[in-house]
């Protein structure tokens, strides 16, 4: 099996928790100012505070994900973003692609290769320009302590780091990681049933799939099984008003379902009808 | 009542209707090549309508894997078996890959394949008080469980996490409940006195036989109880650890007592009203 580089992940996890550990801290300041002044600081900094560690890195095969990426597509990668995205990491094991660890060491990466620059890790461009920069600056002025750890957050959430969210950030917090998941998914699921890749890319636009991701990675997990989560999509397909209604409320009953009956080997076309009975007796 | 027939293995309620002794359903699952694959071996002891229905291929053996850091669930089906009539027992093997560098979780079943409609005879395994009771048994029921929660056997493993605190006096627990633990997760921590801790690791026997084997597995039973007795008292159990509250609720019905009667609920009481459980993996490598 190949070995992949990443970042040792208790190593990880002990930097974003030393980071969160108090609010509004001159550590915090300290990482948010590195973060501000560019590249070399920052790197500087993870230097000091996090590649000093003994064994931070495990060694292996790295991937170099060679794309320049601009603010707002680093934040919401574009269909064709997430393609180059997929085509840099679909050789890698899942296990690697599910690994904070893995995802922190690609980041870095990539500012070491100037394909992203440290401040788009704070940005929150979302229909507002509140750029990396705007964000850093706002906060690092602050007095307020939840300003600067929010900020501190949302970096460490864009590095792929456990620390704010457990590790299960990478599957849907995490930019590269959620355009990577995504796109694993209608990857698959589409040699399963009956609907095109973009079918199952377009039901699982940012809402679905964070809808999906939530119950999937917490304890609704029952859904992730292919013939499940292929009539849920096969479903969802002909009904797309049902994914903001009430598709929470359809999984926590299959998942109840599930107790007594093996809907996991039934076909996906069987557990869409089963889906639709669920979807009608809400 | 075919709801009922699905629940569990053995499926039906306490001093109710149960299974033979002689019905027994075990799975084994033991790690070679290096760690790399599984075998998976389930074996179905004695007459049954399970073992018919495995027979006349209206059953399989089913087997899903769930490997918890990438939320992954794989399911394996099997319908290839070996029957030895000299042990009336059916023996299915199943080699499989792991896909990561974890063992997963291991879920087998016993699976219909088919809508079926069972009526109960001598040969079904069933106790008399199911005597010529006709069953509707939905396509897909799992109609046979061995998971590592193996409620009738006692084995509440996957629940419930031991640890030994030398610095606790003889005889003392003490027992904390996460309720909203994550799947796979053991939601119940014990933390226990040297002497309890050793009693726990003893080899628990089918049946107590004397008052140290009938104590050694009233603790457990005790402890569940009273974890359960707070929990009840939950406001919402929405978010509740899936095994736990099912186990929960199995265990309310198995007591036969009355467990919303707040502070006059005794769940020590209650526990002597039961079977009671034992921790079965306890001593095993890794727990």
């Amino acid at each position: 099996m190949t070995l992949y580089k990443e970042i040792d992940n208790g190593i990880w996890s002990e930097f974003g928790k030393a980071l969160l550990s108090s609010k509004g801290s001159k550590m915090q300041v300290d990482f948010l100012q590195s973060c501000r002044d560019g590249k070399d600081v920052f790197l500087q900094y993870l230097n000091g505070n996090l590649f000093n560690e003994e064994n931070a890195i495990i060694a292996g095969k790295g991937i170099f994900l060679n794309h320049k990426f601009t603010e707002a597509e680093f934040r919401f990668p574009p269909t064709d973003t997430q393609q180059i995205i997929w085509d840099a990491f679909k050789e890698v094991p899942r296990q690697n692609t599910g690994s904070c660890g893995f995802w922190g060491s690609i980041i870095v990466d990539m500012i070491k290769h100037d394909c992203i620059t440290p401040n788009y890790l704070a940005s929150n461009v979302n229909g507002v320009n509140e750029t990396g920069f705007y964000m850093l600056d706002r906060a690092i002025t602050s007095e307020d302590g939840l300003i600067i750890d929010e900020c501190v957050r949302r970096i460490l959430r864009s590095m792929g780091n456990p620390g704010p969210r457990g590790k299960r950030i990478i599957f849907n917090d995490f930019y590269l990681g959620k355009a990577y998941w995504r796109w694993n998914w209608s990857n698959k699921m589409s040699n399963k049933i009956d609907l095109s890749f973009e079918e199952i890319l377009n039901t699982l636009d940012d809402k679905g799939y964070a809808e999906f991701s939530g119950k999937m990675h917490t304890k609704k997990s029952y859904i992730s099984q292919t013939n499940t989560f292929g009539g849920l999509l096969l479903f969802l397909s002909k009904n797309p008003d049902t994914l903001v209604k009430s598709v929470g409320r359809i999984i926590d009953n299959l998942t109840y379902l599930s107790i007594w009956k093996a809907i996991e080997i039934q076909s996906p076309e069987s557990n869409e009808i089963e889906i639709e009975n669920i979807a009608r007796s809400l | 009542m075919s709801d009922e027939l699905i629940l569990g293995f053995p499926v039906l309620r306490h001093e109710g209707g149960d299974f033979l002794d002689s019905v027994v359903y075990t799975v084994e699952a033991t790690q070679y090549q290096n760690d790399r694959k599984l075998l998976i071996t389930h074996t179905l002891k004695g007459n049954s309508f399970i073992a018919e229905l495995l027979k006349s291929k209206k059953a399989a053996f089913l087997v899903s894997f769930f490997y918890k850091d990438n939320a992954e669930r794989q399911n394996f089906i099997c319908d290839d078996w070996d029957y030895s009539e000299d042990k009336n027992e059916i023996i299915a093997e199943q080699s499989i890959d792991i896909d990561f560098s974890y063992a997963p979780e291991i879920n087998p079943c016993i699976v219909v394949v088919e809508n079926e409609t069972i009526i109960v005879n001598d040969h079904s395994g069933l106790t008399e008080f199911w005597q010529d009771e006709k069953f509707d048994v939905p396509a897909f029921s799992r109609v046979a469980y061995h998971l590592k929660l193996q409620f009738t056997s006692g084995n509440v493993s996957s629940l419930l996490n031991v640890q030994c605190d030398e610095g606790y006096q003889s005889g003392s627990i003490k027992t904390k409940v996460i309720e909203t633990a994550g799947e796979g997760d053991q939601p119940i921590k014990i933390i226990c006195a040297q002497d309890v801790f050793d009693e726990l690791k003893k080899q628990v026997t089918s049946e107590p036989f004397d008052a140290q084997t009938a104590m050694r597995k009233a603790i457990i039973t005790q402890v569940l109880c009273h974890v359960y007795a707070h929990m009840n008292n939950l406001e919402s159990k929405k978010e509740v650890h899936s095994g736990l509250l099912k186990h929960m609720e199995m265990v309310f019905n198995q007591t036969g007592e009355n467990w919303k009667d707040g502070n006059n609920f005794n769940a020590s009481f209650a526990a002597t009203k039961i079977t009671p459980y034992a921790i079965d993996a306890l001593n095993r490598e890794n727990r």
